[in-house]
């Protein structure tokens, strides 16, 4: 184990092959963070909203909703509201997402007492990170 | 050309260069994965920045090569270590990857300058990881050829502990001595982590065949450290005897040690309490003993 001046300088079959595969994957990195970087992203937060089937337990009802982000641009503290009138009075349960990326999708639950079928979902605000 | 008898294959040879590398990475980044604003950062950072942080590792790269690296031959030429950083660099993101979709952190509802964004920024950590795989721990002074290292790489420390090893000790002394260690490199590392939110936030994504493959991998990663990597007192340990000197079921001891601590410190943070349900348990102590098991082989190595 100690002939260094022999086999340092010589470069193995075997270092050759991570050497090329290493390359590959960093031209592919580098890659596609140029391809991000010269195709225009700077499109503003974009939010749609989407409800699934409400579930229902012991009289409450869970509300799946989907906030979709079409936008480039990250949005923070996603504030998201829903409204809907329950013997003449109006249910206003809300949730705040952390993070909703550009051309992500985040979920969250509304909580009602009465079926949302009915109910209005809207993003009411959110915060550039 | 007497001693290539002797050397093991050019292949075994580089396949230990890559895996010191990986065990470096895991060692130095494994804390910054469990960090959300990571991730969070991640989502937003423009291509440029991107760019400019992959760069400016590389170049750290680079500088620390000439004291450490992950390579057991010592290279002197300017161009082997450019090369060797490039490499370095490529393996910081593979794992960067593979950890990330491990812990669904990148999922296919993310767009693709979020995904990019995360898996750039988490590979920086794990890149300086490889590129101090030598110093994170002292390697054995078995090559001959470590005039100009950095400290990590001196024969001094391995020369007393040589010693005490050769002389006659028990068996459950040294099995204790083994216990002992990956109890206090699992909470070193562990610690720090258990009371944070990550551990939640990272146990609710989990589905049980992604738990499984957390397993799978935390046991791969930690026999890797452990005796692939032929990092710091390996020379040491060979002499040592016990039941943890068996590859198998060193791995496997330590990890349910690891696994035991964890469960611990997650009760002392009050993150699990006895009244929680058996998969919150499960899931929680899996995820945290992700790292729990890297600190406990880095600790078995280390002291």
């Amino acid at each position: 184990m100690s002939n260094p001046s022999e086999s340092g300088q010589q470069r193995s079959t075997a270092e050759w092959l991570s050497l090329v595969i290493s390359l590959l994957l960093l031209a592919t990195v580098v890659g596609i963070i140029i391809f991000l970087w010269i195709t225009p992203s700077d499109e503003a937060v974009q939010f749609s909203v989407q409800t699934a089937q409400a579930r229902e337990v012991d009289g409450v009802f869970y509300l799946p909703v989907t906030v979709r982000n079409a936008g480039d641009s990250t949005a923070g503290q996603v504030l998201l509201e829903g409204s809907l009138m329950v013997d003449g009075q109006e249910e206003a349960p809300t949730t705040t997402l952390d993070f909703v990326p550009g051309h992500s999708e985040r979920e969250a639950t509304l909580i009602f007492s009465a079926d949302p079928a009915q109910a209005e979902i809207r993003i009411v605000s959110y915060q550039k990170p | 050309m007497n001693h290539s008898a002797t050397r093991p294959s050019i292949w075994a040879e580089e396949l230990d260069d890559l895996l010191r590398a990986v065990s470096g990475a895991f060692l130095f980044g494994v804390p910054l994965l469990y960090t959300m604003e990571v991730w969070w950062i991640g989502t937003y950072v423009s291509p440029l920045r991107m760019l400019l942080g992959l760069l400016l590792t590389y170049a750290a790269l680079v500088a620390l090569n000439r004291t450490a690296g992950f390579r057991a031959q010592k290279q002197t030429s300017i161009w082997r270590s450019l090369t060797d950083s490039a490499e370095g660099l490529a393996i910081g993101l593979l794992i960067s990857i593979i950890s990330l979709l491990l812990l669904r952190r990148l999922t296919f509802d993310l767009g693709l300058d979020t995904l990019m964004g995360q898996i750039v920024l988490e590979s920086v950590p794990f890149s300086i990881g490889v590129g101090i795989a030598n110093g994170l721990l002292n390697r054995g002074g078995d090559d001959g050829n470590d005039g100009d290292a950095g400290p990590g790489e001196q024969d001094g420390p391995d020369q007393p502990a040589a010693d005490p090893s050769a002389a006659p000790r028990s068996l459950w002394r040294d099995t204790l001595a083994d216990a002992g260690a990956t109890a206090l490199g699992a909470i070193i590392i562990a610690f720090s982590i258990a009371p944070t939110d990550e551990v939640p936030m990272i146990a609710g994504s989990l589905s049980p065949p992604v738990l499984l493959l957390l397993v799978a991998a935390s046991l791969v990663i930690s026999y890797i450290i452990v005796f692939e990597a032929e990092f710091g007192a390996q020379e040491k340990r060979r002499s040592q005897r016990g039941i943890f000197q068996h590859p198998l079921s060193e791995t496997v001891a330590s990890y349910l040690i690891s696994l035991l601590l964890t469960a611990l410190m997650l009760l002392f943070f009050q993150q699990l309490d006895f009244s929680a349900p058996l998969n919150q348990w499960v899931s929680y102590t899996i995820t945290l003993g992700l790292p729990a098991t890297i600190g406990g082989a880095a600790g078995r190595l280390a002291l």
